[in-house]
């Protein structure tokens, strides 16, 4: 579904990222792991075609099934993204504009991609449903609701958006280790029901090892190793990746090592 | 010939061409702030030599030339002469003297008193806040105007009557500020962490904390500044400020206005001075707030 | 929200009764003999005397407060000394006219600015973002009392344009002639109809406003910008702008609408700023509004017209926080907990 190759990310000619390939395939969850600063947010705002509000500059190729994203308008961007790419951010009340309530926000959203009224009514309900929440939540306001119910309610707003991709930035690392559970768990469920594809970001290897179908690390704004998570997991072939394993506290039940 | 070596440069013209680049580069980050610098030093400079650079410097006190009354601007008298024959130009340029001194006593006192307000309520909190508190909310629902020609009445008007005035409504201000600025700190624990570190080592902490604490209240005051030009203008306007003979804007403007559709100079020039100076200084406010912010809001 | 509105209205209530009692600790102080004032240059000692016990004022000073301060609540606000009216009636007389020329002012200041100030966050950094600021830093370093002149000087002395005071053609009054309904002439000339007073008072509004609005328009312009700026920055805009949100509705209405909050709060500050800016253009361009009488009431040491003029502009800037605070409870929820 994407394909990155040969992806650079500046800031006034210093380049943060780079991603010489990395490909995603629909249904299933890519994670990128490394630690602050590996570019792997960065990456994750290119693909979705927003490193321009912050002032990057973009350079190699993004493709989102065969169509090229870099150089696409900002007019063109309006059908893609939500539509056919869609993100969830790191702190989710934070993400969730504090002067409407979820309801409104979800309304409208589904209001601008075109679906009706009667449909925007059924679709809410499902995507709520699939997430574990009650119907109340659409009349609270952000700032009402918990962290893990805001994280939930975003992956049900991209859900019943019928996104093909999901670009996750961090989305567990602002929740309690129990909320992170859930959330995971929700996200599997929507590739597994939906055949979502994933970008998972994160610096959390533990939690990608349970999540990911494949795993790039990332270090220093260069890609260190990638492949099949399980492979990556087990053998990896860099002194980093090593590291940066030992480094996971293991008092997770199935765990690789 | 080619391949021929450069002739180093010496270190100290090195060090002043990398001085010219760093505020080259400065200036065209932030413009307003640089040109707000340059005006602003500008004027004080002129201020300050004005008993010297002046044509006409006995114009700016007590001499009156009613033979000259109301030239227009010429060669003799760039921006004119008033009513009773003084040049306009000399007294506009002594003008700034005087505005600025108001500026810098008001800030003194405002600073002063809304600090030690303010400070107190936020430190020692509870009752004394709340009281403190009221107190200046009841200033601060006093519309500064109405308040300074309330005092301008009771004292007998006079630039330091002004100085008086303006202060009165300036310091809430600055008590609401440095109070915000010092429940946040007592809020961050820093307080409790000096206590248990013990004084000397606590005067570190202080060292950190204090400039953070310490910007809202600089860009404020650099504002600040062309707030009390404007107000000083405007209660000199009414006669409650600076009299007769003292070269201030706002006086010149209100005794040229009868005639300002016959001599424009009179009223013209010192209005500019007051937009001139405020801009500057507003320029600087601003400025500073866009450089220390710490979103860096470009783009 | 009940709570909060009704610990707001309370909190004002002490904020008012302060600024009564500092109004009337700075009038007791303000030097010259009102009996005299009031009883004129040439009035025997018995008259002045009568004076003194009429209005009370041998009396200590606290019985004098808080007979001032019962009255007021009682809606006797005193008798001015210069125009031998209750105060409440002169207050009546005048406050209309000042009120249409300050929210007019207002109005404009905020219609116009608020769209600069998000054009200006628009293009933060850039050309037009330098342009709008410029614009706006130079309306408020303008004094207002030089501006109203500098406007009557161009517009009508140099170029004709506009008429350089009152509020309405006086050759009218013979040939279509105001019937009073609010004694403001533009309104009264709308509410019956009479049409050619009307595009009078209407024209000889122009250049009051313009001085009166400069000031509230520079300042509604900057904080409009720095607030937008500062939301622009938040997650919640990456958020909608990747919902697909075209960047026009982001700005004008996710970033705009938690960014009136601090707009309105300025209102309120810049509204009774105007307010006593209003007196400046009101004596600039003749306009008998509460500024004339402020001004005559300071010359003859019309204590009770003087404490009526500082107490309404003070409770107005009071009630006005207070309406502000609900609104921004209305528009941010977060205010409300």
């Amino acid at each position: 579904m994407i394909s990155i190759r040969d992806l650079r990310i500046a800031y006034d000619g210093r380049v943060v990222a780079h991603v010489p390939e990395l490909d995603l395939s629909a249904g299933t969850i890519m994670g990128i792991a490394g630690e602050s600063g590996s570019g792997k947010s960065q990456t994750a705002l290119a693909v979705m075609g927003l490193s321009g509000y912050a002032g990057a500059h973009v350079s190699g190729s993004i493709t989102l099934d065969g169509q090229e994203l870099t150089t696409k308008s900002r007019r063109e961007w309006q059908t893609i993204r939500g539509r056919r790419i869609a993100m969830i951010m790191q702190s989710p009340r934070a993400a969730l504009n504090p002067t409407v309530t979820l309801g409104t926000l979800f309304r409208r959203s589904l209001r601008l991609h075109g679906v009706s009224r009667a449909d925007s009514k059924a679709r809410m309900r499902t995507a709520l449903d699939e997430v574990v929440l009650s119907p109340d939540i659409l009349d609270r306001y952000p700032h009402q609701v918990s962290g893990g119910q805001a994280q939930r309610f975003a992956i049900a707003l991209v859900s019943a958006l019928r996104a093909d991709v999901v670009i996750a930035d961090e989305p567990t690392s602002a929740l309690d280790v129990t909320v992170q559970a859930e959330v995971i768990e929700v996200l599997r469920d929507l590739r597994d029901r939906h055949g979502t594809a994933m970008l998972f970001i994160s610096h959390d290897l533990a939690v990608i090892s349970e999540l990911a179908d494949s795993v790039t690390i990332m270090r220093h704004g260069e890609v260190v190793e990638s492949g099949p998570t399980a492979l990556v997991m087990q053998t990896p072939r860099q002194v980093y990746t090593r590291e940066l394993l030992a480094a996971v506290p293991t008092i997770r039940r199935g765990d690789p090592q | 010939m080619r391949g021929q070596a450069t002739v180093p440069k010496s270190r100290t013209t090195a060090q002043a061409q990398s001085r010219w680049r760093t505020l080259a580069s400065g200036a065209r980050r932030y413009p307003l702030l640089f040109v707000g610098v340059s005006l602003a030093t500008v004027i004080v400079v002129v201020g300050l030599l004005a008993p010297w650079i002046t044509p006409y410097p006995h114009d700016a006190g007590s001499a009156t030339h009613a033979t000259a009354a109301l030239q227009s601007p010429g060669a003799h008298h760039w921006f004119g002469t008033d009513l009773v024959g003084r040049d306009v130009l000399t007294r506009v340029v002594h003008g700034a003297r005087v505005s600025l001194a108001i500026a810098i006593f008001v800030l003194l006192i405002a600073a002063v008193v809304g600090l030690t307000v303010g400070l107190t309520a936020g430190f020692v909190g509870g009752k004394v806040d709340t009281l403190l508190m009221r107190i200046t909310d009841v200033f601060l629902a006093f519309p500064a105007l109405l308040l300074s020609v309330a005092l301008s009445a009771v004292l007998t008007a006079s630039a330091t009557s002004a100085v008086v005035a303006i202060s009165a409504t300036w310091w809430p201000w600055y008590a609401r500020l440095s109070r915000a600025q010092a429940a946040a700190i007592r809020r961050t624990g820093y307080c409790d962490a000096a206590r248990v570190i013990g004084a000397s080592r606590s005067r570190q902490l202080w060292r950190h904390v204090l400039p953070n604490a310490a910007t809202p209240v600089f860009v404020q005051m650099s504002l600040d500044a062309a707030g009390i030009i404007l107000t000083a203008a405007t209660l000199s306007y009414l006669g409650l400020g600076a009299q007769d003979p003292t070269p201030e804007w706002g006086l010149m403007v209100s005794q040229g206005q009868s005639l300002a559709t016959t001599a424009w100079w009179v009223v013209t020039f010192p209005g500019l001075a007051i937009v001139l100076t405020a801009i500057a200084f507003n320029f600087i406010g601003d400025g500073l707030q866009t450089a220390f912010d710490p979103k860096r809001a470009r783009r | 929200m009940i709570r909060y509105l009704a610990h707001r209205v309370l909190q004002a209530f002490g904020v008012v009764a302060g600024v009564v009692t500092l109004t009337f600790a700075i009038a007791r102080l303000i030097p010259g003999d009102p009996a005299i004032a009031y009883a004129g240059p040439r009035a025997t000692t018995a008259e002045i005397e009568s004076v003194r016990q009429e209005f009370g004022l041998d009396d200590p000073a606290w019985k004098q407060f808080v007979s001032y301060v019962s009255g007021i609540v009682r809606g006797d606000w005193g008798t001015s000394l210069h125009t031998r009216q209750p105060v409440i009636e002169d207050l009546g007389r005048a406050i209309p006219t000042t009120l249409v020329l300050v929210v007019v002012g207002i109005l404009v200041a905020t219609a116009v600015g608020i769209p600069l100030g998000v054009l200006a966050a628009r293009s933060a950094g850039r050309l037009g973002d330098l342009v709008v600021k410029v614009a706006a830093i130079l309306a408020v370093s303008t004094p207002v009392f030089w501006l109203a002149i500098l406007l009557q000087l161009v517009f009508f002395s140099r170029l004709g344009w506009l008429p350089v005071a009152g509020q309405y053609d006086p050759n009218l009054d013979a040939t279509s002639p105001l019937s009073s309904v609010v004694g403001v002439p533009v309104i009264d000339a709308l509410l019956t109809g009479n049409m050619p007073v009307f595009f009078s008072a209407a024209t000889h509004m122009i250049l009051p406003v313009i001085a009166i609005a400069a000031f509230p328009l520079g300042a509604v312009i900057m904080v409009t910008r720095a607030a937008m700026l500062e939301n622009l920055a938040e997650e919640h805009i990456r958020m909608v702008r990747a919902i697909g949100f075209p960047e026009r509705t982001v700005l004008g209405r996710w970033a705009l609408r938690p960014s009136l909050n601090p707009v309105l709060a300025l209102i309120a500050l810049v509204f009774a700023y105007s307010l006593t800016n209003s007196f400046i253009v009101e004596s600039v361009f003749n306009w008998p509004g509460l500024g004339s009488y402020a001004i005559k009431s300071i010359q003859s040491l019309d204590i009770p017209a003087i404490l009526g003029v500082t107490l309404f502009v003070a409770l107005v800037y009071v009630l006005l926080n207070v309406v502000v605070d609900i609104l921004q409870a209305f528009i941010d929820p977060r205010v409300r907990a």
